[in-house]
């Protein structure tokens, strides 16, 4: 297995070598074009070199070494550039071969037309077969219930943590791809496709076939053909300037000088900082559809986040049992033991469990012989009937008192304090009579509160969507620190808070996975899709999680800023880079003319074709060293805008500039040693 | 530097900061279409100027219909000049039977003031009439500086309005006159006249010296033109040697009231912005910027100014008192050097030194604000430039702080981007080219002057003509090059003016229809100290990224030695 991955990375290695060369064919270089403008200027430097006659007597001097080693290091700069964009590449290919592997498969039953239920596999499935779904499964797809009726689980999907009843007819026979069948039996028909087509166009995108420029890499890009422009006019009319004192400068030291000032590092690697931003995102397992929707979401500043799975663990857990007025504790406990020893849900486990470690215990022969009575849509209920006819059932109060048990005041009261708190409280009760009250809690999950305070920290808003009931609603939104919530919220809810924050000119996010997620989904600036969900959902987002977790809305959020940053930080780098070139090539270029200018030669670099060489080896090899920069991205931090502005001024402008002025002496001493 | 030459300067600027806030609020009233007392004086003779020429100043106009008004009215100003200029020998206030000037010296002429450049290839007293002094310079320097103006209000609405428009040209061109520009410089004038500048339609008087020599003295509509002149940043002079004249700049005070009149609408201007788009915290960060830029030209010039002029070494002269050479012995060395720096970063280009005597680095100071044209600028182009700065800067520090870069919660699209790179690259090009033009033509081959002297003088004048400024070393032109100057200096002028000026306005149209985003305060990286600390790095980078080979070869290479 480590060999077959060493092999592969071997093999896209070899795939960035060749791709830096093919990046020498004319009509490739042409595609970037400051490093067109070098690869025009090398074409120039090596006709300078190899062909003097051609220029007649145009050239001032003809130093045949001094051309040489100018065209090679031009040479050398192109190919860097060429590598770091084929890199990038490769990585992209690599990261789409794996992403192949990941197409989630689940078992489905496939009933064929004697009526026979066959087992295969999920991506079998096509839109019009019939499927067999039964207690405990994982619905394997989209489908719509035909005949009979199930309990489905949609927590995961739809952040619903009631059970929701299935069954022919109406409006709630759709059964949600990923989630869980907790009891009855039905036939469905598959109402879409698998999402592999989905995939397989996302898989396209990473691999590069249709990358496009998003609108601030297109304005950056303008900025740089701007300035490129402008510098040539620069260098271009210091030819007939000089000749006006009489002086021929070099040429050599001009398009040396032109190079260096031209923003080759940000021109060299800002491909490579497209790729590598997409390539990261999907090594979070996230696929953007397009890089668009990457840089979006570094723009972002509401984030609409679903309570079940994304600030809580999605399943609630048992935390208290609380004995009625005059009842027995120990008895209570045994009676909550009784209720959940046979449910299997989340919620029934940790009754059971909780009741269990406060000393209730159970003979196994009682237990074998307990009926267990499901959650029915009807009876919004669950529980176990004894043999001896003793029915003990658990529920909310609004169930029980439907079922005609009468509720007193005190244990109303601690209903209320419970839901106060952020909890589901439970009524327990035997033979319809009350026991106690089974406290359910949302678990938080741990370090949300710290992820939400540094959204805050970034000026990014958090509202919190759930269909829980407004008191758990406001507890939980306290407890984690959301700016806003929404309780008993349904779909509809999503996209009318989405359309407000957007008419309010706010840019938002959502995630989502169900089919009635898929307006939302649409209309939110990033909508984030769960791979589990359906594909309905999946085509309406701009962005899928493989993982399906939803908290990683977060991080898309942050890699969609460390992209832009990324290009900030290296075109400030580029700019302060240039100001220590001058200070290295313009007392060069006219020391025989000007010699007072030596003043400027702040770096005491002599003579004068070494500063122009050094400043050109330094412009050269800044574009590999930076290359992890633009592959991994800028460190980015969560704090306000201007402490981030702050930071990067001094890393990268001031560093920009003092990194030039130190590395171009280095080089300088170092070439030193074999000038002659 | 003595302490009353920095009290003096303080003083200054302390004085220039303060009137030009208040008048940068009362415009940015006005602009909003506040009302005020002027309304009941100016009210009606606007209104019948509007019907007069039948327009709706309601009617509120998009960027093209904005840009067309703009360039048609410039248009018609600019051949109403030539025509003055061109008949004036048989144009009545001709007292002193002035003749005519070469045509291509009306066109050019004609170019230069209604640029608001106001670079003078002739000599006023000499060579206008009163007519033509009044009619086509007086005249245009309202015209011109309203003109600037009316674009940085238009720009402003480009970024509070969402609806795509930027306000009615011909009102807000009228009103800047008879709001701002008029009423100011009637009270400005009647100071001048009360100072000593002559005010009169008769003709140039002999005087009997008292070595019974004759002195013609040259009088005319001067206090008139004065006004206006510091006023719209014009800084064309009535008299050839311009505000070096007494009878321009007769005392001390007159020679504050001058420097503190132009400097008062381009900062004033910075102000109004603020106070239009509700964000004075923004305005007081702009000018604080565009402040530290000028205080650091004029800290350098004061510098090279403080020492001995290196021309007069070895002369028997003291020069322990600074550089006096080119230098108004009524003026200290600060307040003159002071002048300088002011007429250069704010356009006018008029001041009140001789330039050539000037320290060579004191001459790369003040290029180097009209090579940057937004500290603060020229009436209404400086806060242009201004601007289009901010746009790049907010675009490159956006970027760093990992969000689509905003222009006040407006995002910048790449509409905005491409106008605002290609203004950034017009203003290089248009300096470099025609210089370099000018030596391989041979018409620059200035044999009487050292070359780097020649070069310097070369590159000032294009620096100056580009930046609409109109200071001038003067002695570029000789018998055979006039012709070829002339032309070049006006499509220098005019590329430098209209070129911007249209972008400017593309840029405002984009804007005005981007819908802004409503903005967290820890987002907005605008109003923070440290984006003013970015912009005005940036500046500096970007200019000295662009002229800092031509500044080494001309001015500082003069200043180093050679």
């Amino acid at each position: 297995m480590l060999s077959e991955a060493k092999k592969q990375a071997r093999r896209y290695r070899r795939i960035a070598v060749i791709g830096s060369f093919t990046g020498f064919l004319p009509t490739r270089a042409a595609r970037n074009p400051v490093m067109f403008v070098v690869y025009l200027s090398t074409v120039l430097m090596g006709l300078v070199t190899l062909l003097p006659w051609l220029f007649g007597g145009m050239l001032g001097g003809y130093n045949f070494d001094f051309y040489l080693e100018i065209t090679v290091i031009l040479l050398l700069t192109l190919w860097f550039a060429n590598f770091s964009e084929a890199l990038a590449d490769a990585q992209g290919k690599a990261n789409a071969e794996s992403l192949k592997g990941l197409r989630s498969e689940t078992e489905a039953r496939r009933i064929d037309s004697e009526g026979a239920a066959r087992t295969v596999m999920s991506s079998e499935l096509r839109k019009g077969d019939l499927i067999l779904l039964k207690e405990g499964d994982t619905v394997p797809i989209d489908s719509q219930v035909v005949e009979g009726a199930v309990v489905v689980n949609e927590s995961m999907m739809t952040g619903e943590s009631e059970p929701q009843v299935k069954e022919t007819g109406g409006d709630k026979d759709s059964v949600l791809g990923g989630t869980i069948i907790l009891s009855g039996e039905a036939k469905a028909r598959v109402s879409n496709d698998p999402g592999a087509t989905f995939l397989d166009q996302m898989i396209n995108l990473v691999e590069g076939a249709n990358r496009q420029k998003t609108q601030n890499e297109i304005a950056l890009t303008q900025l740089l053909i701007t300035l490129s422009i402008v510098l040539i006019v620069v260098i271009t009319t210091l030819i007939p300037i000089s000749g006006f004192f009489r002086f021929a400068v070099d040429i050599g030291a001009l398009v040396a000088l032109l190079i260096c000032l031209l923003p080759t590092t940000i021109g060299a690697l800002l491909p490579s900082i497209r790729i590598a931003g997409v390539n990261r995102v999907v090594r979070y397992n996230v696929i953007a559809k397009s890089g668009k929707a990457v840089e979006t979401a570094g723009d972002l500043d509401v984030l609409l986040l679903d309570k079940t799975g994304t600030i809580t663990m999605g399943n609630r857990v048992a935390t208290r049992i609380i004995p009625a007025r005059g009842k027995d504790e120990k008895e209570v406990l045994l009676t909550a033991y009784i209720s959940s020893a046979l449910d299997t849900t989340p919620e029934g486990v940790s009754t059971m469990r909780l009741a269990y470690a406060r000393g209730a215990r159970l003979d196994k022969q009682v237990i074998s012989e307990l009926k267990p009575v499901k959650f029915t849509a009807e009876t919004r209920m669950s529980g176990s009937d004894m043999p001896d006819g003793t029915s003990v059932r658990k529920g909310s109060v609004e169930a029980m008192e439907r079922a005609g048990t009468s509720v007193p005041e005190d244990i109303r009261r601690k209903v209320h304090d419970a839901s106060m708190e952020g909890s589901t409280p439970l009524l327990l009760t035997k033979n319809g009579e009350i026991e106690g009250l089974i406290v359910l809690q949302d678990i938080v999950k741990p370090g949300i509160d710290a992820r939400i305070a540094e959204l805050k920290n970034m000026g990014i808003r958090t509202i919190m969507v759930t269909g829980d009931n407004f008191l758990t609603a406001q507890s939980i939104a306290k407890k984690v620190g959301v700016d806003e919530f929404r309780a008993e919220a349904t779909p509809k809810d999503k996209m009318e808070i989405i359309a407000r924050e957007q008419s309010k000119n706010h840019l938002i996010a959502m995630t989502g996975d169900g089919s009635n997620d898929a307006p939302a989904l649409a209309q939110a600036d990033v909508g984030l899709a769960m791979n589990s969900g359906t594909a309905v959902a999946k085509d309406a987002a701009n962005m899928v999680d493989l993982d399906s977790d939803p908290t990683k809305l977060i991080e898309v959020v942050a890699l969609g800023k460390q992209l832009l940053i990324t290009r900030g930080a290296l075109t400030t780098f580029s700019i302060t880079n240039d100001v220590a070139k001058y200070f290295a090539i313009i007392p060069a270029m006219f020391s025989s003319l000007l010699p007072s200018l030596d003043v400027l030669n702040i770096l005491q670099i002599y003579p004068a074709p070494l500063a122009v060489l050094s400043t050109l080896v330094f412009n050269a090899i800044i574009i590999p060293l930076l290359i992890p920069v633009a592959m991994r991205g800028v460190r980015f931090q969560a704090t306000d805008a201007p402490t981030l502005l702050r930071r990067n001024m001094l890393l990268y402008g001031l560093g920009g500039l003092l990194s030039a002025f130190i590395g171009i002496k280095l080089i300088a001493m170092f070439l030193g040693l074999f000038y002659v | 530097m003595e302490f009353i030459e920095f009290a003096q300067m303080a003083f200054l600027v302390v004085v220039i900061l303060v009137v030009s806030y208040y008048l940068g609020i009362y415009m940015g009233r006005i602009y909003l279409g506040k009302r005020s007392f002027l309304d009941r004086y100016f009210g009606p003779l606007e209104n019948g100027l509007y019907r007069l020429m039948g327009i709706n100043p309601r009617h509120e106009m998009d960027w093209k219909e904005y840009l067309k008004a703009f360039l048609l009215t410039n248009a018609a100003l600019g051949i109403i000049a030539f025509l003055v200029l061109f008949f004036q020998q048989s144009l009545p206030l001709n007292p002193d039977h002035v003749g005519s000037l070469p045509p291509l010296l009306d066109f050019a002429t004609a170019a230069s003031f209604l640029t608001n450049t106001n670079l003078q290839h002739y000599t006023g007293e000499l060579q206008l009439s009163y007519f033509s002094q009044m009619g086509a310079i007086t005249f245009l320097m309202f015209t011109s500086a309203a003109a600037g103006i009316v674009v940085a209000v238009a720009m402003i609405r480009g970024i509070v309005n969402q609806n795509g428009t930027l306000g009615n040209f011909y009102r807000d061109f009228t009103i800047t006159i008879t709001r701002v520009l008029l009423p100011i410089s009637i009270v400005e004038a009647l100071i001048f006249v009360y100072l000593g500048i002559p005010q009169t339609y008769q003709g140039a008087v002999v005087a009997h010296t008292i070595n019974m020599g004759a002195q013609t003295i040259f009088r005319g509509p001067v206090a008139s033109l004065e006004a206006i002149k510091f006023l719209g940043t014009n800084g064309g002079g009535f008299y050839g040697a311009d505000s070096a004249y007494p009878f321009e700049n007769p005392t001390a005070l007159s020679a504050y009231l001058q420097l503190i009149t132009e400097a008062s609408i381009p900062f004033g201007l910075i102000f109004s912005y603020g106070h239009m788009v509700r964000n004075p915290r923004q305005a007081r960060m702009l000018v604080t910027v565009t402040m530290g830029l000028f205080l650091v030209g004029l800290a350098i010039a004061l510098f090279a100014e403080s020492g001995p002029n290196a021309l007069l070494h070895g002369l028997p002269i003291n020069q322990v008192a600074g550089n006096w050479a080119g230098k108004e012995s009524r003026f200290s060395v600060a307040e003159s050097t002071f002048s300088l720096i002011l007429n250069t970063y704010t356009q006018t280009g008029a001041p009140m030194v001789a330039l050539n005597q000037m320290s060579p680095l004191s001459v790369a100071s003040a290029m180097f604000g009209m090579e940057v044209q937004g500290s603060p600028g020229g009436a209404g182009t400086g806060l242009m430039n201004l601007l289009v700065y901010v746009v790049l800067a907010v675009f490159i520090s956006g970027l760093m702080v990992g969000r689509t870069p905003e222009f006040l919660g407006k995002k910048i699209s790449t509409g905005v981007m491409k106008y605002s790179v290609i203004f950034i690259m017009i203003h290089p090009i248009i300096i470099l080219a025609p210089v370099a033009i000018s030596v391989m033509s041979g018409f620059a081959s200035l044999s009487s002057l050292p070359p780097n002297e020649a070069f310097t003088a070369l590159l000032y004048e294009f620096t100056s003509a580009a930046a609409n400024n109109g200071s001038s070393f003067g002695y570029l032109l000789t018998q055979q090059n006039t012709s070829f100057f002339l032309a070049m200096e006006s499509i220098v002028m005019l590329t430098g003016r209209f070129a911007p000026i249209t972008l400017a306005l593309a840029i405002a149209g984009v804007m005005s229809s981007t819908k802004p985003l409503t903005q967290t305060k820890s987002l907005a990286v605008m109003d923070d100290p440290i984006f003013a600390v970015f912009l005005f790095l940036f500046i500096i980078v970007l200019s000295a990224l662009l002229f800092l080979p031509v500044l080494a070869l001309g001015p500082l290479a003069g200043y180093l030695g050679g």
